[in-house]
């Protein structure tokens, strides 16, 4: 096997492992199923051109924040063709969002856990996902489906670690709150 | 959930973040405390139902990129003395291909097979021929074939010439020339990199009715060249060169109508 082969080789084998996280990131980020696959590829493309600089053994969080700069590029580029995206919740200064009111269930009203423990159709799950704003979006997307420790997900996002946690706590109140909402409504009208 | 106690530590333990000599007298609290419990067994639902939503890429994901991949590297690897090995990479890739096949059917696979022989007549058609560098000849037509294994083309779509130019600008160190000729017959698709000769390239997307024209553009001192032609595998392929930039336009479009490119451009 000449060298390039065998460079090729290794890429494939650390980089595929983690096509799924990949994609999965790039989807949340562009919402859209083709172009989160093109954008996967366009990463991995250069990834590989790159993977020569890379040093340490685990490439997931370097991959991450590849995929992660390629999708907001290509939101930035769809958000020109066709205005949809709104831009500046997009960028990761958009903090001043944050101060959104903080979650707190009524006494009387069903528990979130209860909601929470059912299994909710993946269709709620979404719509919850979508009406968080990307910067908490992405953050708890690469804590709980990617398992990302603080560190990892602060290093791609180039954000603070402070502000990790502040991101992924403020996510999970308005998940926690939008599903319980999303499952009541949807069990209401299913009675 | 009205419990005075930390419940951010009950989050920190199960993201496992907190320090090792707190986690027993977490693990306590959100045992103990009935408030604590709701909350972390609510985390738990909520970290349960995000799992389960996690978007899964098509099966056909994992065979283009590593197809991508392979161009890449051939592409990488290949100095200006490439070595001209005609079939066996396109038996390699062949190889590669069988699992995309299978998910897009027996349609996709003739295509894909006359895209492949293509590149395999290209490398053969280097070999005999002189011209604007046959290492060219073959990225051109690796990266139109490419371009249609895709589902888009583009990577950015033209509502008309001023979103294709401002583009590839930050993109490529040079401002390819982009025409709207939509009254030549040419209908601007779009716009894309690709990676030809060793560097990055702008690539144009035309279409003329059902045929898709990759028209690739770069930098290339030197004085403007007639065009020269090459068919190969039905594919017809034009380089000339023209005001310090080097183009390649490749379709499957009849020659003399491709040939009117030149003179538009
Ligand atoms: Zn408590």
């Amino acid at each position: 096997m000449d060298p390039g082969t065998a460079a090729l080789r290794d890429f494939e084998r650390q980089a595929l492992a983690h096509m799924d996280a990949a994609y999965n990131l790039a989807f949340w980020l562009v919402r859209e199923r083709a172009d989160a696959e093109d954008v996967v590829q366009d990463a991995y493309l250069r990834a590989f051109r790159a993977f020569a600089t890379v040093t340490g053994d685990d490439i997931k969080p370097w991959l991450l924040t590849i995929v992660r700069n390629v999708a907001y590029r290509w939101l930035s580029v769809r958000k020109r063709r066709t205005n949809v995206i709104p831009l500046d919740s997009v960028l990761p200064n958009a903090d001043r969002d944050e101060a959104g009111p903080v979650f707190e269930i009524a006494s009387d009203a069903p528990s979130a856990e209860d909601m929470l423990l059912g299994r909710a159709d993946q269709a709620l799950v979404h719509r919850a996902l979508d009406r968080l704003p990307p910067a908490f979006r992405e953050t708890i997307i690469l804590r709980e489906m990617e398992e990302l420790s603080y560190r990892d997900i602060a290093r791609i996002t180039e954000a603070p670690i402070g502000t990790v946690m502040s991101r992924l706590a403020r996510a999970r109140d308005q998940l926690k709150e939008e599903l319980t909402e999303l499952i009541a409504k949807e069990t209401r009208n299913a009675l | 959930m009205r419990c005075d106690h930390d419940r951010a530590r009950i989050a920190l333990l199960l993201d496992g973040e907190l320090p090792a000599p707190e986690r027993d007298a977490v693990t306590r609290q959100a045992s103990d405390c009935a408030d604590c419990r709701r909350y972390q067994s609510e985390l738990l639902a909520l970290r349960g139902q995000l799992r389960r939503a996690r978007a899964t890429p098509s099966p056909a994901l994992a065979d283009r990129l590593r197809l991508r991949l392979d161009y890449e590297a051939a592409e990488m690897a290949a100095g200006p003395a490439r070595p001209v090995t005609p079939g066996r990479r396109a038996a390699q890739l062949l190889d590669r291909l069988e699992p995309y096949w299978r998910a897009y059917g027996r349609q996709a696979a003739a295509v894909l097979a006359a895209c492949l022989l293509s590149v395999a007549a290209t490398l053969w058609w280097v070999g005999q021929n002189a011209g604007p560098g046959p290492d060219q000849a073959h990225d051109v037509l690796a990266a139109h074939v490419r371009s249609l294994l895709q589902d888009n083309s583009v990577q950015v779509a033209s509502l008309d010439t001023h979103t294709v130019k401002p583009w590839f600008a930050g993109r490529l160190d040079y401002t390819p020339v982009v025409k709207d000729l939509a009254a030549d017959g040419f209908k601007l698709e779009g716009g894309r990199l690709d990676y030809v000769d060793g560097r990055r390239v702008a690539a144009l997307v035309y279409l003329r009715r059902l045929h898709r024209i990759s028209l690739f553009i770069w930098p290339a001192e030197g004085p403007e060249t007639a065009p020269q032609r090459a068919k190969i595998d039905g594919y017809n392929l034009i380089s000339w060169r023209k005001a310090g930039m080097r183009f390649w336009a490749i379709s499957d479009l009849d020659e003399t109508e491709l040939g009117q490119l030149p003179e538009l451009l």
